[in-house]
């Protein structure tokens, strides 16, 4: 199926768990990051119940340097 | 012996908060951190970079250090966007502290005072400790404060001018009305504004470019501690008053008498 993460289309095998995807990424045990999911944040605590479907719109961020 | 300063739920023993942008390179931005004595630091949310995911990570090197992170909204302009990266922000850092910017405008980098404000009050209510990035007005900054924010940050000039404090006697009529926190948020270019804005009776200052940006940002970034020290320390001291006229510190009795004998 395809979705879109940080803007740009993508191909994965779906529907998956949001855990699942970021492991697919290698964003795996990063605990920096955080998800936004159709326009939606994704709770730390809900990504194990979060599916990601066909079609859905990802943003994964982090910190990084700002002033 | 100075208080810490508290704000919101934190307590700081350095008055000075630096940004991490700008820096010719990672090792120069910790060095001129640690020299600065600054504990809170700023950073951006973006997007990770899914070619390099496991690439350097700034907030393991920032903690690691000890750093404590106050994450931005910089580049948001709406309210909906600067809600969304400050809840971003939360969830990616484990920090419901978040400096609020909305931008109005690409050359002044100017507050949008208005969505500051019903953004401010949304981060509130959904119990964020909100440092608002704000014009240099002191009704704005007196409606930031009536909102329940945990400090108001005006700017002394634009974001990167380096221009310094344009509008001191604003700052003056803000400190005059805000019992927040005040913090100099944006146009240090050099350690005399950070001793000016803390003998102004600012609570601390915030700057990033001008430390960044220096020739020698190590350097500069101790010139910064030394300024918001000496500003901080000048400020509880008490300055004397303007006069027009000259005040001789010399006492003026027993001054000797250089008249020729009379003959």
């Amino acid at each position: 199926m395809q979705i879109t993460v940080n803007g740009e289309p993508r191909e994965v095998q779906g529907p998956l768990q949001l855990p699942q995807l970021l492991a697919e990424l290698a964003l795996p045990a990063y605990n920096g990051v955080a998800v936004l999911l159709n326009g939606e944040v994704v709770r730390r605590s809900d990504w194990p119940q979060t599916t990601v479907n066909a079609d859905d719109a990802l943003e994964i961020v982090r910190a990084t340097v700002g002033g | 012996m100075d208080q810490p300063l508290k704000i919101g739920s934190e307590t700081f023993s350095s008055r000075l908060i630096l940004g991490s942008a700008r820096y010719p390179n990672h090792d120069v931005m910790l060095k001129a951190l640690r020299a600065s004595g600054a504990e809170l630091i700023t950073v951006a949310i973006r997007r990770v970079n899914l070619d390099d995911p496991t690439g350097e990570n700034l907030v393991s090197l920032l903690r690691r250090e000890n750093f404590r992170l106050l994450p931005n909204t910089a580049g948001c302009y709406t309210v909906r966007d600067a809600v969304i990266t400050a809840e971003l922000a939360r969830e990616a850092l484990e920090t419901n502290f978040i400096k609020l910017e909305i931008i109005a405008d690409e050359d002044t980098l100017y507050p949008d005072a208005e969505k500051l404000l019903e953004a401010a009050q949304i981060l509130v209510s959904k119990g964020f400790q909100v440092l608002p990035y704000a014009i240099d007005d002191p009704i704005t900054c007196k409606k930031l404060e009536d909102i329940g924010c945990v400090a108001v940050m005006p700017l002394g000039s634009p974001i990167g001018s380096g221009m310094g404090i344009l509008n001191p006697y604003n700052l003056s009529i803000i400190r005059s009305k805000v019992s927040l926190p005040l913090i100099l948020d944006a146009g240090v270019g050099t350690a005399s504004d950070v001793a000016l804005a803390m003998e102004m009776g600012c609570d601390a200052v915030l700057t990033d470019t001008a430390v960044a940006h220096a020739q020698d940002p190590v350097l500069m970034a101790e010139a910064m501690r030394h300024a918001c020290l000496a500003g901080r320390q000048a400020h509880l001291a008490g300055r004397i008053p303007r006069k027009y006229f000259a005040d001789a510190s010399s006492p003026r009795e027993g001054l000797i008498d250089t008249r020729r004998k009379a003959g």
